[in-house]
């Protein structure tokens, strides 16, 4: 199928996901516990070739959001549309295997020590008739992207460093030739020294391959260098999305302007810290009918009690936040 | 001033090759807060734990040199003078509260056991009730509105964020002359890091303590503190105050350290970064930052760099000077 560019490669459609926390657990069967609710009617559009981050804390939802894109869990409601087709969990497997790819943060935990690297990266590639020629090909060429060169083809995982684990976790990741690529805070475990190189790589083969990536961080300043688009997201709901250059030099959403405030920059200091800490911290309950910020936010109104802010559109971004009902 | 703490020649030696630290000098003085930034394998969790006595006593851990807190020899302490001088004299914060707090311990516990143990070695006799009091003014010092509430909690019943506060907290119960806090909000979210930080920063300017602030991170450094020391492979690389080592870095591995921190968007160009990577127990004759340096000479690998003074700041690197450390002080 043919895609517009216009068209968004992939859209969430209200996905809702909920987990059971604490209550025991007897036979397979969960008593008791609380219902703690990860995504509500989260909808998202992803376009071709951009860069989309979610930046949150942790608890937002974020990698829940990875995990429904790359179907590592399934959503309790709503749809997944890859390429306008809707994703199940019968049909992911012809429509979305290797075109959906994922990098975790902790590479040395996602990869198998005892592997070579080349066992690593040519993983993918294990249904493929490809022979062993063209396959230790591909693996090279994806060895040659992340700026490795063939010397490491025969060396073990666990000899690696950090940073060349998540150059190899990488590589795995684009030698499906895949069309998204989720990034769960790829960089965060690294030197900085080291995610200077690792995004530069990422933003480089971007741009060979026109890749779509979705990059997960809490870090305002790898958002900052990343995102064409951000989306930010709090307790499961979307309060802020938008182009970067907007929406991070000029945040809106309450939230957003504190989490662009504490966040570390060279330089800055810390002022206006709003003092108000989530000491009573709501654990995401979807009837509970009110914005959820509300017990933290400066700008509280009666209103936010009353109802949830849906998204409101401003001119080129959405705010969930009364503020900005009428602009 | 006066002065806290003094570390002198410090080397400390993992087994047989690993040199955590070699040849640390500085000084630290009251009400100052010095920033230690490095990498991973810089060393700077060593020196915390040497400062702090913590380091392990056995036959793989070989360490040399004078480590200085109050007039206390630390590395020669005895075990009694090391009790006396720990919590009330050094207090250390490390990066999780929950390792530090006793699980079956309740709050009010943790930070009753705190001030009683810091009134008795002032000699002052307290009751009770002002064990309860002084409890009460610590956590509304770290903010925490409801204290009776939290008194009656337990650490796992509190978020990382709040037990960091809860050591803060002790730490203010203690009134110790050092604090030093070993990455303490590496595992927070940024808002809790900006709360953290900014009462750990108005504590030590309040209480009048000393911080050796111990952090991978240069921008919370440069948020942070008044002097920063960067260490790379065991080594001092530059000392300075925060304003001009941010502004304008001698060393061109801090160079390499501020630019490597994105600031701008990816249309604008693409980061600059530090060539390779950190190689551990790699044998260098010389600066050990040789291999990753841009301005590098063949003077770099005629021995070790001394620090030398410029401009009222330390730098080790022979672009500053021509001068090498003699071989047999520094451990190998």
């Amino acid at each position: 199928m043919v895609l517009n560019t216009n068209d968004p490669i992939l859209r969430l459609n209200n996905i809702s996901k909920s987990y059971t926390g604490g209550g025991r657990r007897f036979l397979g069967f969960t008593q008791g516990g609380k219902k703690i609710v990860a995504l509500e009617k989260v909808s998202l559009e992803i376009m071709k070739g951009e860069t989309l981050v979610l930046l949150g804390e942790s608890g937002s939802g974020k990698t829940t959001v990875a995990k429904m894109i790359t179907g590592l869990e399934l959503p309790d409601s709503g749809e997944i549309i890859f390429k306008q087709s809707k994703l199940t969990s019968r049909n992911r497997n012809s429509l979305a295997r290797g075109k959906i790819q994922m990098v975790f943060q902790d590479a040395a935990s996602s990869l198998d020590p005892y592997y070579t690297v080349f066992q690593c990266v040519s993983e993918p590639l294990f249904k493929s008739k490809d022979t062993i020629e063209k396959k230790v090909d591909k693996v090279l060429r994806a060895l040659e992207n992340v700026g490795l060169d063939e010397s490491y083809l025969e060396r073990n995982v666990k000899e690696l460093s950090g940073g060349q684990k998540q150059r190899i976790a990488i590589a795995r990741a684009i030698i499906s030739d895949p069309d998204i690529i989720v990034f769960d805070e790829a960089t965060s475990s690294l030197d900085v020294s080291i995610q200077a190189q690792v995004l530069n790589i990422l933003v480089d083969i971007q741009e060979k391959y026109n890749f779509t990536y979705v990059f997960i961080t809490h870090d305002f300043n790898v958002a900052k260098f990343m995102a064409d688009r951000v989306c930010i997201i709090y307790y499961g709901r979307i309060l802020e999305i938008g182009p970067s250059e907007i929406v991070l030099s000029d945040p809106k959403h309450p939230y957003s302007i504190l989490l662009k405030n504490a966040s570390p920059m060279i330089g800055k200091e810390y002022e206006d810290i709003d003092v108000m800490s989530p000491d009573e911290v709501y654990v995401g309950d979807s009837k509970l009918g009110y914005c959820l910020f509300y017990n933290r936010c400066r700008n509280r109104m009666e209103k936010c009690l009353q109802s949830e802010p849906p998204l409101f559109k401003l001119k080129n971004r959405e705010v969930a936040c009364f503020l900005y009902e009428n602009k | 001033m006066e002065r806290i703490l003094r570390v002198e020649d410090l080397n400390v030696t993992y087994g047989e090759s690993t040199r955590a630290l070699r040849k640390v000098n500085f000084d630290l003085f009251q009400g100052e807060i010095v920033g230690i930034v490095g990498e991973s394998g810089s060393g700077k969790s060593t020196l915390g734990l040497a400062i702090a006595s913590l380091l392990a006593l056995n036959k793989k851990v070989k360490f040399s040199g004078k480590v200085n807190v109050n007039g206390v020899d630390i590395l020669n302490a005895s075990e009694e003078q090391l009790y006396r001088i720990r919590g009330t004299g050094i207090f250390v914060i490390f990066q999780d509260p929950f390792q530090s707090l006793d699980p079956l311990v309740s709050i009010e516990d943790h930070l009753s056991e705190a001030y009683a143990i810091s009134s008795d070695r002032n000699n002052v006799k307290v009751n009770p009730e002002q064990i309860r009091k002084a409890v009460i003014t610590a956590l509304k010092k770290v903010n925490f509105t409801n204290p009776e509430v939290i008194l009656k909690k337990y650490p796992h019943e509190l978020s990382g964020g709040q037990n960091q506060r809860i050591m803060i907290a002790m730490a203010i119960l203690e009134k110790p002359k050092l604090l030093v806090a070993d990455e303490p909000t590496t595992a927070l979210d940024v808002t809790t890091q900006a709360q953290v930080l900014t009462l750990l920063k108005k504590i030590v300017k309040e209480e009048d303590m000393s911080l050796l602030f111990i952090t991978h991170d240069l921008a919370v450094a440069s948020m942070l503190c008044d002097r920063i020391i960067v260490l790379y492979d065991g080594l001092i690389q530059e000392i300075g105050s925060v304003k001009e080592t941010i502004s304008d870095p001698l060393h061109p591995y801090t160079k390499g350290l501020i630019n490597s921190i994105p600031n701008e968007s990816k249309k604008e160009g693409r980061l600059k970064f530090i060539k390779g990577m950190y190689i551990h127990n790699e044998v260098i004759d010389g600066c050990p930052f040789y291999p990753r340096c841009d301005s590098r000479k063949d003077e770099c690998i005629k021995g070790i760099p001394s620090l030398i003074e410029t401009r009222g700041r330390k730098v080790r690197c022979i672009i500053y000077g021509v001068e090498y450390e003699r071989s047999d002080t520094t451990a190998k």
